[in-house]
């Protein structure tokens, strides 16, 4: 491509822009050509790189800034500009100027040697024998490839973090109901023994008042006969009480028993049912 | 070019290398002073000089100049207003970039 080609080239992908935007342009590239000599003209169009890079940069300046104050922003991380981004497929982007992580790249091909070799998917520009420009070379670079929505490792990881927040609210309340469970049926133990243990107690007690009462017998006999007889009603009393405990022992222990094994064959049994 | 240059660095230097010709230069010298500089794609400089423009900070005229019309470009008052307020801020800046790349104490 020589520089009239070039130009002419320029001016119908500049057709889009205003006419005076356009004829700036053309003015401003036409001078370059002229002040940089017929000798250097293979190396300025090297060095612009093509027609469509140069006028996806004029386009890019022009759109959307109204204040003109280009709508691309250099910030501490990188080069943004939306438009830049829609650009990109329709108009080969610049290649001398690409989209990293780290921003912009300006790349120095005066000598013909890549300055840039730091950046590892840099453009390469070593030796450039011929004019044409090749531009599967750059765009690689450009391709900006959107990631799937969704993937099975994606889906996958999201089902064990459900499951995790799941269980972090079921440990509690599933420790929660073992508590109670354990201390219900502790509870329950130790009400019947208590029973029982109050029962005898009463009983012993009232073999106690009986005897006391027998004591007294030969010194004061009408306090001994009240003692020692609600003394052996006492013990009467116990006896029964005591008995009854027992028996109800033997009955609710077993049962106790039974509804605890139930309780705790009731996960594995249901998963052995479905 | 290990750093990367932002817009305003860009501009700066811009500004700074046209405000050196008191009678105005022109596109292609430009190019090559901030080249000199920096590494910065040729096809960059149009749309900063054009941005800059419309900014008011560069003004523009043409003149002959073998036998065509040269376009040359000059600082405006604002765009001296500008270039200092970038030169103030860049003392500041590279000052503490210095500070720390020559050993100074990080508080």
């Amino acid at each position: 491509m020589n520089r009239k080609e070039f130009m002419e080239r320029l001016e119908v992908l500049l057709a889009v822009i205003p006419e005076e935007e356009r004829q700036e342009a053309i003015h401003f590239y036409t001078d370059y050509f002229e002040d940089a000599g017929e000798e250097n003209e293979a190396q300025v169009i090297k060095e612009l790189g093509s027609p469509e890079n140069v006028a996806a940069l004029i386009k890019a300046d022009l759109s959307g800034d109204g204040g003109g104050d280009g709508g691309g922003e250099f910030t501490e991380n990188g080069y943004s500009d939306s438009r830049f981004e829609q650009r990109a497929d329709p108009v080969p982007r610049p290649n001398r100027y690409k989209r990293a992580e780290g921003g912009y790249t300006y790349h120095s091909t005066q000598s013909g040697q890549s300055t840039s070799s730091y950046r590892s998917n840099s453009y390469e520009r070593g030796a450039y024998g011929n004019d044409s420009y090749s531009r599967d070379s750059y765009g690689s670079d450009q391709e900006y490839q959107e990631p799937p929505r969704t993937s099975r490792p994606l889906k996958i990881v999201l089902v064990i973090l459900i499951a995790l927040a799941v269980a972090s609210f079921a440990w509690p309340i599933l420790l929660a109901v073992l508590g109670i469970t354990i201390g219900l049926v502790f509870a329950a133990f130790g009400l019947f023994a208590g029973l029982v243990v109050g029962a005898v107690a009463l009983m012993i007690a009232g073999f106690a008042i009986f005897v006391l009462g027998l004591t007294k017998i030969l010194t004061a006999l009408p306090i001994a006969l009240v003692t020692s007889g609600s003394g052996l009603i006492l013990f009467v009393l116990g006896l029964i009480a005591t008995v009854a405990a027992v028996k109800l022992c033997f009955v609710m222990y077993p049962a106790i028993f039974r509804i605890i094994v139930n309780i705790c064959r009731w996960p594995f049994h249901r998963k052995a049912v479905s | 070019m290990v750093f990367n240059t932002g817009a305003a660095l860009l501009d700066a230097i811009v500004l700074a290398v046209v405000s050196r010709e008191n009678e105005g230069t022109y596109g292609y010298k430009i190019t090559q002073d901030v080249r000199r500089a920096i590494d910065v794609s040729e096809s960059t400089l149009y749309p900063v000089l054009r941005r800059l423009q419309k900014d008011e900070c560069l003004e523009v005229y043409d003149r002959q100049f073998d036998g065509r019309n040269r376009r040359y470009y000059k600082v405006t008052e604002k765009g001296m207003v500008q270039l200092n307020l970038y030169r103030v801020e860049w003392k500041k800046y590279s000052g503490k970039i210095n500070e720390i790349f020559e050993g100074g104490v990080i508080e």
